[in-house]
């Protein structure tokens, strides 16, 4: 392909629609913010705050949904997650570091269970993952916590969820940069991000070229379990409780973000990318509306209308070029046809 | 093009809310009250919250239109009514402090309002006014003292662990509401029931086990019908805990528990809070057993309305807690506090408990019928400042 042909593609490309909303918005919210005050390093650090667990949520469901497969779970792992860490750190009294390991596993045994009910008894991922989290692991949290939040005072804990680097950069932002960075690279870059996306397109097409989308089915579910664990221990660290709504109403909004980030709801198409753009559109632009004083609740409408210009925006940067490669066979078949 | 069109439709959605969060000048600038301020002692300047009124008004001496408009936020965590109803006041109070109030709702994610008290404070508010959630209520704190900027909370107490009010907070005093409530719907029922055996009578008592506030109003429930029916068993606890704060919860506790022991044959049901109050009603009904139970809740935004639309049920009283009763002395307090005329040690020390830290604004609370409830708000409102 020629460099005229790849911008052509790229002008096209999702990246681009993404990125093209972003600098608007970013130019916008620059404009009309008291003394230029939105790309501030305290407001840009702010932005990335309020992405920290969106980030962990939607890299751990992003997973799934490019094999094809849906996790609605890892919210409530993550308060479980949480509401376990407050109590064995506060209540037990076990070292923090035993204390993460725990949790993390934790979120990967819930993982796990959801693969096993949906490849070994079939039941549609959706549901699986909607009752495991919304019944086991909800049950799990009020049983563990006893109905109350429960203060966390580990320093170590409490310094990976709220000292800040140079007092602007939260740690926690750190963290899940890093985490989407290390996820993007392995999607794009390795045997085993292509291997997702290739079971994600055709399972029968995976499986003919020797893989085994059942063993990777596992091994992402229980990846998003871990992640959404994570987040939740990033959640109480920030807080500094464990608390019994914790992160339950956290992993809808990712999902969101993944599918407005280009990752598609049949699987096998999207990038760790697009999924940071997306949040980072939707989180800017909150913040935007949040600086412009604009209440919470015109700012649920504001989210929403974005969301549906930007898909229909896509809708459309996809649907030209299809019509025309249609409308070109259509051509060529018709000259044939005439020979 | 349609690309371009769609960027068109974004940039104009964007323009159009500008629109809604223009700040609007000069709201702040009509005249401030006289009431009481008229009737402070000069002496009285050096703690002026102590001449607060019945209410909690209260004006410092200082001319809210000699300075700047004050931009306080309002945040909380829920979009209840109750908090609603404390918005409206708070911006019908607007012009009387000289004070824009910025409306901020958290939608139920907390650690959405922290980022968003720091994203405030950047952006150069001068305070807040806040319903600190009981889930994470040293952080929160932690979070505001870390703006450096004053803050009033309303409705739950912030506590250390010996129990000592270290926020200045606006609320109810649980055990005392709980049993106010038990005992008026005790000596009330004689009106609706007649004399009764009262071995034959039930208390079904909710609370939210996680917050410490609707804790004590069940504790205050449960002390105060121990008390009245001294060796009634007939005592059912109802925790929201396995639900939430709302309507729903309410309903299939109260019918799961209404439903199952016919050997109590009256039913007295406190809610801790409105919402659960409003499900008991509705399962009490359902189950056809209304003139068997006799329900009062703490806080009464639901219940007027409901008897303003001609509700006569078994839902028969609440604890009023008229609006103006948190938005004016929070304004009071934050005003003078910002005006410099109190300190954060010197605000509301004159009815602060030895035990306490800062002080917990005790509101008044008042038991109100659908008879009472019009007469009593209106008092309140012409009590909090405005003209």
């Amino acid at each position: 392909m020629d460099n005229a042909g790849k911008a052509k593609k790229f002008f096209r490309s999702k990246t681009f629609t993404l990125a093209a909303i972003l600098l608007l918005i970013v130019i916008f919210f620059w404009y009309v913010s008291p003394n230029h005050s939105y790309l501030s390093i305290r407001n840009i650090s702010s932005i990335l705050n309020s992405m920290v667990l969106y980030i962990l949520f939607a890299v751990g469901v992003s997973m799934p949904i490019l094999l094809g497969e849906f996790d609605l779970s890892p919210g409530y792992i993550g308060t479980a997650a949480g509401a376990m860490m407050a109590k064995l750190l506060t209540d037990v009294g076990i070292p923090w570091y035993l204390v993460i390991m725990a949790c993390l596993m934790l979120g990967i045994a819930f993982g796990l269970l959801n693969a096993v009910l949906i490849n070994k008894f079939r039941i549609q991922s959706f549901i699986v993952t909607l009752a495991v989290g919304s019944f086991v692991a909800r049950g799990i949290s009020l049983i563990v916590s006893g109905g109350r939040p429960i203060n966390i005072d580990d320093p170590v804990i409490v310094w990976l969820g709220t000292y800040k680097i140079g007092g602007i950069v939260p740690v926690t932002v750190v963290i899940s940069l890093t985490v989407i960075l290390i996820y993007g690279i392995i999607l794009a870059k390795t045997k085993f991000g292509r291997s997702i996306y290739l079971s994600g397109g055709s399972r029968k097409a995976a499986r003919l070229a020797g893989l085994n989308p059942e063993r990777l089915s596992y091994i992402l579910f229980a990846n998003s379990g871990m992640l959404g664990a994570f987040a939740g221990i990033l959640f109480a660290a920030r807080l500094k409780t464990g608390d019994l709504s914790g992160t339950n109403a956290y992993a809808f909004p990712a999902v969101t973000a993944v599918i407005f980030g280009g990752i598609a709801f049949g699987g096998g198409k999207g990038n760790m990318l697009g999924c940071f753009l997306g949040l980072l559109i939707i989180n800017g632009f909150n913040n935007g509306l949040t600086i412009m004083r604009v209440t919470s609740y015109w700012q649920g409408v504001a989210s929403g209308v974005l969301l549906l210009l930007a898909l229909t925006l896509d809708y459309f940067a996809n649907r030209k070029p299809k019509l025309q490669e249609v409308s070109k066979a259509h051509r060529r078949d018709s000259q044939g046809a005439a020979r | 093009m349609k690309k371009i069109l769609a960027l068109l439709l974004v940039s104009l959605m964007i323009f159009s809310l500008t629109a809604c969060g223009v700040k609007t000048e000069g709201a702040g600038k009509t005249s401030a009250p006289t009431s009481n301020a008229a009737s402070a002692d000069p002496g009285s300047v050096n703690n002026p919250s102590a001449n607060a009124n019945a209410i909690g008004f209260f004006t410092d001496g200082v001319d809210p239109n000699s300075r700047d408009t004050y931009n306080i936020v309002f945040a909380y965590m829920r979009p209840m009514a109750l908090f609603l109803n404390i918005r409206d006041a708070l911006t019908l109070l607007e012009p009387v402090f000289n004070v824009k109030i910025t409306d901020y709702c958290a939608n139920s994610d907390i650690d959405a309002m922290i980022q968003n008290i720091e994203i405030y404070a950047d952006q150069g508010v001068d305070g807040f006014i806040i319903v600190i959630d009981a889930s994470a209520n040293l952080r929160i704190k932690e979070v505001l003292d870390g703006t450096g900027l004053p803050y009033i909370d309303i409705l739950n107490s912030v506590r250390d662990e010996e129990g000592s009010a270290i926020v200045h907070c606006i609320g109810m005093e649980g055990v005392s509401v709980g049993k106010e409530m038990t005992k008026w719907l005790f000596d009330n029922s004689k009106d609706y029931w007649g004399e009764i055996d009262t071995s034959k009578l039930g208390l079904l008592n909710f609370t939210f086990s996680p917050n410490e506030d609707f804790q004590d109003r069940y504790d205050g429930n449960l002390a105060m019908f121990q008390e009245l029916v001294p060796g009634n068993t007939n005592i059912f606890e109802a925790d929201g805990v396995t639900g939430g704060l709302n309507e729903e919860t309410g309903y299939n506790l109260a019918s799961a528990i209404l439903s199952t022991h016919p050997e109590v044959e009256y039913w007295i049901i406190p809610a801790c809070l409105e919402l659960y109050a409003q499900g008991a009603m509705r399962a009490a009904e359902t189950l056809g057993m209304q003139d068997r139970v006799l329900i009062s809740s703490v806080n009464s935004e639901v219940l007027t309305a409901l008897w303003d639309t001609g509700y006569e049920g078994c839902w028969v009283s609440c604890v009023a807690s008229a609006p103006f009763q948190y938005a004016a002395p929070a304004l009071s307090g934050i005003v003078s506090l910002l005006n410099g005329t109190e300190t954060v040690e010197s605000l509301w020390s004159s009815i602060r408990k030895p035990t306490d830290q800062l002080t917990f604004y005790e509101i008044g609370t008042e038991i109100v019928t659908k008879d009472t409830y019009v007469d009593y708000f209106d008092y309140v409102r012409r009590e909090s400042g405005l003209s």
